[in-house]
Formats: structure tokens, C-alpha cells, sequence
């Protein structure tokens, strides 16, 4: 599978993720093994093919480490054992970045600040990297980190304007939400704010519907500005919600929802499942994933992600009132 | 027509209601029969399984082990028999059984909402103690629409923590209970031991394990042992496979079980799948259904684990004889009749009920 083909518009969807799933289970001996033992070789579609647990990128080496430009890592308290992404090919990953932001957004609009630690102290985090990636790409030169603890320079929101640009605030949820505590400030009313999940904090847990609320009145925004990313370690493509709470994917990009208790069986539309992804961008280690988030698909394609899937544990003696 | 004796005193009602127990199992009873039958016969529960418990209860249910359960036990001044519900689970041929007996040689009255799973056997002996009228015995049934409005003095069951409040809130609105209604909840869902290789019981652990396909929570779920993990996976494959041979499973592997086995293959992680159960090399959890673990640890690792795991763990076995503070592996599906569940006596609950 040659990769200018995972961003080919003219190929049907199904055409290639046929050819990936050949690819890949000839080329990545996790998946083949998992394929194998499953013995789901026939000519799949997206709601049949065998989606891998996204455990296996902690739980084995998928990819290539020692023909990989670079590897990312999932965030993790000292000690706990996370999930290594080796990327094999750069590119794939800024063209992805870069051609997912824009079938969304019109890029060459906007300023991207970034309200996270930067790049060279985290070079190893695949959100980190896209926000480094979506700078690079600013040719005005405006887009930049912002400094941690600091509120936004009035001087740079009155740049960005003057420059005639929107502002793309991105950050993950629990630092803007911090920001949006300590360093409130009225941005302009065509700004975004774009958080990328992560509403668990030491402090406490909240509602993505109450995050935004949150956000939206610190920044003095329209709820409906405020907009989230979906996107993981072990993805090298990226969903987004308009201020909604419905996330759509890029062509390349296809989710289903899956039945936890059978995961090789798709869910109708509008039932609670976890959310499988096909993302052909993970060329080069495993296209498709079972993720531990549940979420619920609407019947065009667009999903709801309804935080982690955390199943009963109904093992042992248990009297449940509409079995017994 | 002679009076029957009827016993006053707890230690009379131990005395009796084991001699009933003994007389339930050891005479041919048509209906006994016909309800191990009718269990067999609509898939509820394997034949093996349902001799097993029985052949548990009359070894273990006598006068004299309820004498040893009463010794010692009083009834409140003043005893006033109080209404006790009993939920039945239906996930093992007779559970709660022992809630029954402890029901009864409390003095109060037993109510029973039966398991749709398991509505024959226990009925039966419910009939026979109903029959022999020296035993406070209400209604039981396996439609809980039957007990709405009994505001029962006194709940029994277990459950999940949040299924209990589903379970609460239910029998509120039908006024099975009430706020005085006094709740003896269980909430454990699975056991631990910790098994070393050279001190043998290798049958004991495979019985633990795939005993009622792993369904009870005195079921191991979770193996600590010094030994390397894969080598007590290997043997406990073959003693797996000898206990299936001759108690294969009701039900079939599931879906997710198959899933999660090719998972283990992919990652190269050592598993086996015998019956519906998996077992598998890894890092403990009591989470997974069907799923058991078996993890490099010490004693004290074990017990760190069990604090950490909260209510969740019923028991702590090892196959260390007499080691204080576990249980002996060799008991897992045959302990007692006054073990405690969650560790609370039922009996000293119901006695203290006021």
C-alpha cells in the first residue's frame, strides 16, 4: 500500500481499507497474529474488521522502532507503563494534521496558540508535536506557544487582529481550564477555543458540556466557539466537534461503534458501545483500534465520545433485579 | 396424631433443622429428584454442579456443624420474630442456602424472592421445611411482584454496589421494604489465593477456578504465586483440562472471552482458554468476567492487593496449611456452613436485629 493512497480522494473509502487490511496484516506481526487467532480473514468493511485493542501499543511494539523518525508516548505518572506510537514517516502524520485541520477549518485563517508546554520539553507528545506542526505551518509567523501560568498577551490578541487572523486557542482541557480560572480575557468573537480532552484532573472532574460552559465564559466566547479534538497517542488523525457535542472525521478517518461485549460486531446508530477507529494514517503501525472510550454514532457517521467505558463488574454472587 | 416437638431455643432449632436438612437429602424424594431434573433439563445448571452443592450441603449441613454455628449465640430478651426477605442471585445451584439456614435458626420468618435461574431446587427444600411446620416460613416466589407491600423487617442479598441501589430503589417503590427495613448487603465479587508450586493442591486450585465456570465469588479469580507465572499456567492447563473433561461447562465460550484471547495472542501474552474461562499471565484484576490472573507476588503483595481492591475480594486462600489469616484452598467451594460472607455472620446479624 503505497501511502499517497490513504489521502487519494478518488479511491473509495472500503477500496482502501481493503488494501491496508492486506498490508498490514502481511506487515505488522501484532495485528497479523491478532487476525490469525481470530480467524477474520475474509474481505472485510468497517464493521466487521477486526479493530485492535489500543492497549497493544503499551502492551507490545507496534511499528518499527529502529526505522522510526520519531516515537510518542502517552502521558503517565512515574512508573506506569505507556503506550509508544513509533512513527515511521513524519510526513504522514503533518499531511494528516495539516489536511484534517483544513477540511474542517480554513487554516490560512486562523493563529494557533498553543497553551501547553512546548515542544522541546515534550518532544515526545503526539499533541504537542501537531500544535508545533499547525505553528510551523502559520506563515505570518503569529502562531506560537503561549506561556504556561501567564494570561494571553493583550499586545498579541491586537497583532492577530490587526493581521486581519482568527485566533485558535489550543490547549488541553484541564490547562485551560486552569487559564480560564486565573487568566480570564475577552478574546475576539471569531476566536476558537479548541480543547483536546483530558477532563480529569488532580482537582476534580467535570462535564465536557460544563468544561465548555466554563471556557466559553472565561473567554467571553460563544458556547458554540468553543470546539473539541479527539485524538490519541496511537492516532495519527484527529476528529472534531464544532462547539457541538457530535465529532466528525476526516475521509480517512472512519469510526463505528462496537458491542463491548463482541467486538467484532458493530452497533446501530444511537447505541452506547466503545469507539472503534479506521485510521488510515497509521500506516505504518495499526489502522484499526478498539479505544477504551464509549461513545454513540449517529446514523451520517458523526460520534459522541461519553468518556471511558467502565464496564460492571458482575462477577461473583449478584442479584440484578431484571434477571432474577 | 402425635405433637411434633418444636424447638425454642436456638441450639434446639440447630439441632432440628440439621436433622431436617440430613432428611431432605438422604431420602429418595420424588420431587427432590424431579427438580434436579427440571433444573437439568431447561439448561440452568449442569448436572455435576448441582450433585456437587448437594453433596457440599449434606456434608456440611448437620446438627451437628449448626450446633458449632449456634454455640454460644442468644436470642435478644424479649424476641419478637421479625420478617426477613431473602434475594436469591442465580449464579450457582442453591445460593444462598446459607442465608435460608440462618433465617431460620434465628427464629424469624423467611421470605424468599427465588432466581427465575434456579426456582426448583431451593423450592423444594422450602416446601419440605414448609411442610414439616416447626419453622417460621413465609412466601416465596421467583415474581418479586409478589412481596410489594411486605416492608419486610429485614433484607438480604448481594450485589454490585451500584446494581444494590438499582435493587433498592426498586423494592422502595414497591414497598418491599422500607426506610426501617434493616440490609445486610454483599458486595464481593471474586477471590484471591496464593498458590506456591512445591506445596501441591493443584486439584483444589483447578476446582476453585472452574468450579460453576467461575461464577461464584468464593471463585479464584486472582493467583499470586512466588513460582514463574507460566509454569503454573502450563500445570494448571493440564489439571484445567482433567476438571473439564469430567465437569464440562453449560455454557459456551463467549465472544468477548475469544476476543480477548487473541488479544493475548497478539501481544504474545501467555494465556489459555479452557471452558469459557481464561486464564492468562498479567498484572491482577478482578474486573473481567471469566477471566482469571496469574501474577508474580509475594504473600505480601497479595494482601496489598486485596486492601487495595476494597470490598470486591470474598476470600484469601493459600495452599499453605494452617496459614493464619487465609483460608485453606481445598475450601473455596465447600466451606462451612457458618463462614461469612463479606465477613459478616448472617446468623449474629439476624440475631441482633432488634
Amino acid at each position: 500500500m503505497h501511502p499517497e493512497l490513504i489521502f487519494a480522494d478518488h479511491i473509495p473509502f472500503e477500496e482502501k481499507l481493503r488494501a491496508m487490511f492486506q498490508y498490514q496484516t502481511e506487515n505488522e506481526p501484532v495485528y497479523r497474529r491478532f487476525v490469525e487467532a481470530l480467524g477474520a480473514f475474509d474481505a472485510p468493511d468497517v464493521d466487521t474488521i477486526p479493530l485492535l485493542p489500543v492497549e497493544a501499543f503499551r502492551d507490545a511494539i507496534i511499528g518499527q522502532p529502529k526505522s522510526a523518525e520519531i516515537y510518542f508516548q502517552s502521558s503517565g505518572t512515574t512508573g506506569m507503563v505507556r503506550s509508544t506510537h513509533y512513527v515511521k514517516d513524519t510526513a504522514i502524520y503533518r499531511e494528516s494534521i495539516l489536511k484534517g485541520m483544513n477540511y474542517f477549518y480554513l487554516l490560512k485563517d486562523f493563529v494557533v496558540l498553543g497553551y501547553t508546554p512546548g515542544y522541546s520539553e515534550n518532544p515526545h507528545s503526539s499533541l504537542i508535536w501537531m500544535i508545533h506542526c499547525l505553528i510551523n505551518a502559520d506563515e505570518t509567523g503569529l502562531s506560537c506557544f503561549l506561556r504556561l501560568g501567564e494570561s494571553i498577551p493583550l499586545k498579541k490578541i491586537e497583532e492577530i487582529q490587526a493581521a486581519g487572523k482568527r485566533i485558535m486557542l489550543f490547549g488541553a482541557a484541564f490547562g485551560l481550564m486552569d487559564m480560564a480560572e486565573q487568566f480570564p480575557v475577552q478574546l475576539p468573537e471569531d476566536a476558537i477555543i479548541m480543547e483536546t480532552g483530558g477532563m480529569k484532573t488532580h482537582r476534580r472532574e467535570v462535564s465536557r458540556d460544563a468544561m465548555h460552559e466554563a471556557l466559553a465564559h472565561a473567554f467571553g466566547l460563544p458556547k458554540a466557539n468553543v470546539h473539541s479534538e479527539y485524538g490519541m497517542t496511537e492516532l495519527l488523525s484527529q476528529a472534531f466537534s464544532d462547539g457541538s457535542m457530535w465529532f466528525s472525521a476526516p475521509p480517512w478517518m472512519r469510526v463505528t461503534i462496537r458491542n463491548p461485549e463482541n467486538p467484532l460486531q458493530a452497533l446501530s446508530p444511537e447505541t452506547e458501545g466503545l469507539i472503534g477507529i479506521i485510521d488510515l494514517a497509521n500506516i505504518h503501525s495499526c489502522s484499526f483500534l478498539l479505544t477504551g472510550d464509549k461513545g454513540i454514532c449517529a446514523k451520517d457517521g458523526r460520534f459522541q465520545v461519553l468518556g471511558r467505558y467502565e464496564p460492571e463488574n458482575l462477577r461473583g454472587c449478584n442479584f440484578l433485579i431484571d434477571d432474577e | 396424631m402425635m405433637n411434633k416437638f418444636k424447638p425454642h431455643t436456638i441450639q434446639e432449632r440447630a439441632q432440628l433443622l440439621g436433622e431436617l436438612v440430613q432428611t431432605w437429602l438422604s431420602t429418595e424424594r420424588p420431587s427432590l429428584k424431579n427438580a434436579i431434573t427440571k433444573t437439568v433439563e431447561q439448561g440452568l445448571f449442569t448436572a455435576h454442579d448441582i450433585q456437587f452443592a448437594l453433596d457440599h450441603i449434606k456434608a456440611s449441613v448437620g446438627p451437628e456443624s449448626l450446633q458449632k454455628w449456634a454455640l454460644d449465640k442468644k436470642q435478644l430478651k424479649g424476641f419478637n420474630p421479625k420478617s426477613v426477605l431473602c434475594l436469591h442471585a442465580g449464579n450457582l445451584p442453591l445460593v444462598g442456602f446459607q442465608d435460608i439456614i440462618a433465617t431460620l435458626l434465628s427464629g424469624h420468618r423467611y421470605f424468599g424472592k427465588l432466581s427465575r435461574k434456579d426456582p426448583f431446587i431451593l423450592k423444594d427444600f422450602l416446601d419440605f421445611i414448609q411442610e414439616d411446620n416447626r419453622f417460621l416460613v413465609g412466601k416465596y416466589s421467583t415474581d418479586l411482584t409478589d412481596f410489594s407491600g411486605l416492608k419486610t423487617d429485614v433484607l438480604l442479598f448481594s450485589g454490585s454496589e451500584s446494581g444494590s441501589i438499582e435493587v433498592e430503589n426498586r423494592l422502595n417503590e414497591m414497598e418491599v421494604i422500607n426506610p426501617k427495613t434493616k440490609q445486610l448487603i454483599r458486595t464481593a465479587h471474586a477471590s484471591v489465593v496464593w498458590f506456591e508450586d512445591a506445596l501441591g493442591g493443584w486439584e483444589s486450585l483447578a476446582e476453585s477456578i472452574f468450579r460453576y465456570e467461575g461464577r461464584g465469588c468464593r471463585s479464584v479469580a486472582v493467583i499470586f504465586t512466588p513460582n514463574e507465572p507460566e509454569d503454573i499456567l502450563e500445570r494448571l492447563r493440564i489439571e484445567g483440562e482433567k476438571f473439564i473433561q469430567i465437569n464440562p461447562p453449560l455454557t459456551p465460550v463467549s465472544e468477548e472471552i475469544r476476543f480477548r484471547f487473541a488479544y493475548n495472542q497478539a501481544i504474545e501474552r501467555a494465556s489459555f482458554n479452557l471452558g469459557n474461562m481464561l486464564i492468562e499471565v498479567g498484572n491482577p484484576s478482578l474486573k473481567k468476567d471469566h477471566v482469571v490472573t496469574i501474577s508474580r507476588g509475594s504473600m505480601e503483595d497479595a494482601r496489598e492487593f486485596i486492601k487495595q481492591s476494597g470490598n470486591a475480594v470474598q476470600a484469601f486462600y493459600s495452599n499453605i496449611e494452617g496459614l493464619i489469616q487465609t483460608e485453606p484452598l481445598s475450601e473455596a467451594q465447600t466451606p462451612p456452613i457458618y463462614w461469612k460472607p463479606d465477613g459478616v455472620d448472617p446468623l449474629e446479624f439476624l440475631l441482633n436485629v432488634d
